[in-house]
């Protein structure tokens, strides 16, 4: 089918890696300037001289004849597996080599640290795994993650051989068919990742999990991040305004939220077990969040916030956030309630978790959670007629899960309360930060957008030195 | 005199560190690197579809994926299709980033031709 592809000037170089990526690069594109299109796009009168201007390129486009020139295929550059960079001095050539990398879209940005033969081979002296083995393909591009090829980011980033099990899991993460590793990365909104370290091999890292865990000077908590930054640059193949489309970029870009989990002062049990493995397993949790700052819940240092307002102010955003408000439309009130969820991650300040299990009497993670779902609930007298035939067709569209559209179907009675959380775990709850501090709710999609999942964990396995070694099997749980 | 003395002293002290920049400068340090990118087996290519020879008689699809005002600039093409080529019809289709094998199968049987907007 002959077919031609518009874009504006700004997705022009993503729009010729995609063409790439899917077998037909010269594949035939127009791309209108991005300054005459978006401002002019706001009515069908201010955008008629953009489209009469490039009109006659979108028919050539469509009705030249195919060149023998577009019917050969690029040629592929390869490069050396170990590439030589010379200098006149050494600290000539290492700035070389970081202009290299920098202008060849390998680096973050920051110097980094050469990955040389014999430091990639000290890196890999970190787990038992295999150099050759194959991870996974991440997007956008689909570069192939291998264990070396993880290895040489971890240098690049800065990171120590007692870190590379933890960067591995999370590359396992991202390269997970089911996690949707390709919105957050390219996306124009700036959605993020999170990543969380739960298990004994946080504290054996000296990772940073109590006053200032999301803060600088923890190279752990840094360097785990950044080399997840970096694989993220050099497998998927990332740049800025060429394919990560973020508009204004995303925070923390070099290194994410990168933090552990607070397990020492937490009354719960780790999050490991809450996401299905064993007590005593290490785990690593990727975790897209939406564009919004975090939302600070508490008083800090400095006022007395009880932990019930805490979670009232909780439940209210649950339910605010699913039921949305019924709007009028060409075919009716519509609403969207039951039909859209979000996730909510929460990071629990650890006073505010020991409150609520040892005066509130919540001895479980997943009781507070329950507790928060039933609250949540609308009740049935409360739905609009909007919100009452949006439930209905959730149901019937398959959105709720079969286990679930029992506990939706009894709440479209009188006396019932219709859930505003599609399951339990549309809450996440990892408690960390210190005493005092401030709890941090953050929203993300539930569902990914091009990959099942926005929220995944995975085992941290093949450790060679640190205290804990191998692991249960990688496996992934929402 | 003194301070004669005192510069050939200091020169005298200086000139093996003097030496040692000029021999250092003159020598080329070479780092070894590993190349950090994941590797990405081509695809199999695919050239571009053959084109046809004009648009008289034929069905222009235009599948936009109707991020707020693209409706206002195709409506435009559409227009000027109309316009220009009397005889071609135009046939709008509305979906997601990528519409998928499924879904462009179907609009491959209705047109014969497409505009693909996805550039946000």
């Amino acid at each position: 089918m002959p077919t031609v592809y518009l874009t504006t000037s700004q997705f022009n170089e993503n729009a010729h890696f995609s063409a790439e990526d899917n077998g037909v690069p010269n594949m035939r594109i127009v791309d209108i300037p991005a300054d005459e299109f978006y401002r002019e796009r706001i009515s069908k009168e201010r955008v008629k001289p953009v489209v009469a201007k490039h009109f006659d390129r979108m028919i050539t486009a469509m009705t030249s004849p195919i060149t023998a020139e577009e019917k050969r295929p690029k040629k592929v550059e390869s490069v050396a597996r170990v590439m030589k960079v010379s200098g006149t001095s050494t600290e000539d050539a290492l700035e070389s080599f970081n202009d290299m990398f920098l202008t060849n879209h390998w680096s973050d940005g920051l110097p980094v640290v050469a990955p040389t033969p014999e430091r990639v081979k000290w890196m890999l002296t970190g787990t038992s795994r295999s150099p050759d083995e194959k991870i996974g393909s991440i997007s956008p591009r689909n570069g192939m993650a291998t264990i070396e090829k993880i290895a040489i980011n971890a240098v690049m980033a800065g990171a120590k051989p007692e870190y590379l099990p933890v960067i591995i899991a999370a590359i396992e993460g991202l390269a997970d068919p089911q996690f949707d590793d390709l919105h957050f990365a390219t996306s124009t909104g700036s959605f993020n990742l999170l990543i969380a370290v739960s298990g004994p091999i946080a504290e054996e890292l000296g990772m940073s999990n109590g006053l200032g865990m999301f803060s600088y000077g923890n190279r752990a908590n840094s360097t785990i991040g950044r080399a997840v930054r970096m694989s993220i640059i050099n497998f998927g193949q990332t740049w800025p305004g060429v394919n990560d489309m973020a508009l204004v970029g995303r925070a923390n870009p070099q290194t994410f939220l990168t933090f552990a989990e607070n397990q020492a002062q937490s009354p719960w049990t780790s999050y490991v077990v809450n996401q299905g493995f064993k007590e005593g397993d290490s785990t690593v949790t990727l975790s897209v969040y939406g564009m919004g700052a975090p939302q600070v819940h508490g008083g800090g240092a400095v006022a007395l916030v009880p932990p019930e307002s805490i979670i009232n102010t909780i439940i209210n955003d649950v339910k605010t956030a699913a039921r949305g408000r019924v709007a009028n439309t060409p075919n009716g009130p519509m609403s969207r309630f039951g039909r859209s969820h979000g996730k909510l991650l929460v990071i629990m300040n650890p006073e505010v978790a020991q409150e609520l299990h040892d005066r509130l009497g919540y001895t479980t993670r997943e009781s507070l959670i329950q507790y928060i779902h039933d609250e949540a609930s609308v009740p049935f007298e409360d739905l609009a007629e909007a919100e009452i035939a949006s439930v209905k067709q959730a149901i019937e569209s398959g959105y709720i899960p079969k286990e679930r559209v029992a506990a939706f179907e009894a709440g479209l009675k009188p006396g019932g309360k219709v859930p505003s959380m599609r399951e339990l775990s549309n809450i996440q709850l990892i408690v960390a930060g210190g005493i005092p501090g401030y709890t941090l709710t953050m929203r993300g999609y539930l569902d990914g957008i091009y990959k099942p999942d926005s929220h995944i964990t995975k085992a941290i396995t093949g450790q060679t030195l640190t205290g804990k070694q191998g692991g249960s099997s990688a496996v992934s749980a929402r | 005199m003194n301070r004669l003395i005192k510069s050939m002293v200091i020169g005298i002290v200086c000139l093996p560190y003097l030496f040692a920049v000029a021999a250092t400068k003159t020598d080329e340090v070479v780092i070894e690197v590993m190349d950090p990118r994941g590797e990405i087996p081509p695809p199999p290519f695919n050239a571009p579809a053959e084109r046809i020879s004009n648009l008289d008689g034929k069905t222009v699809g235009i599948y936009w994926i109707g991020k707020a005002g693209g409706d206002n600039f195709w409506d435009n093409v559409e227009a000027l299709l109309n316009e220009r080529y009397p005889n071609t019809k135009t046939k709008r289709y509305q979906g997601i980033f990528d519409l998928g094998d499924a879904r462009a199968a179907e609009i491959a049987k209705e047109v014969d031709t497409v505009f693909y907007g996805v550039g946000d």
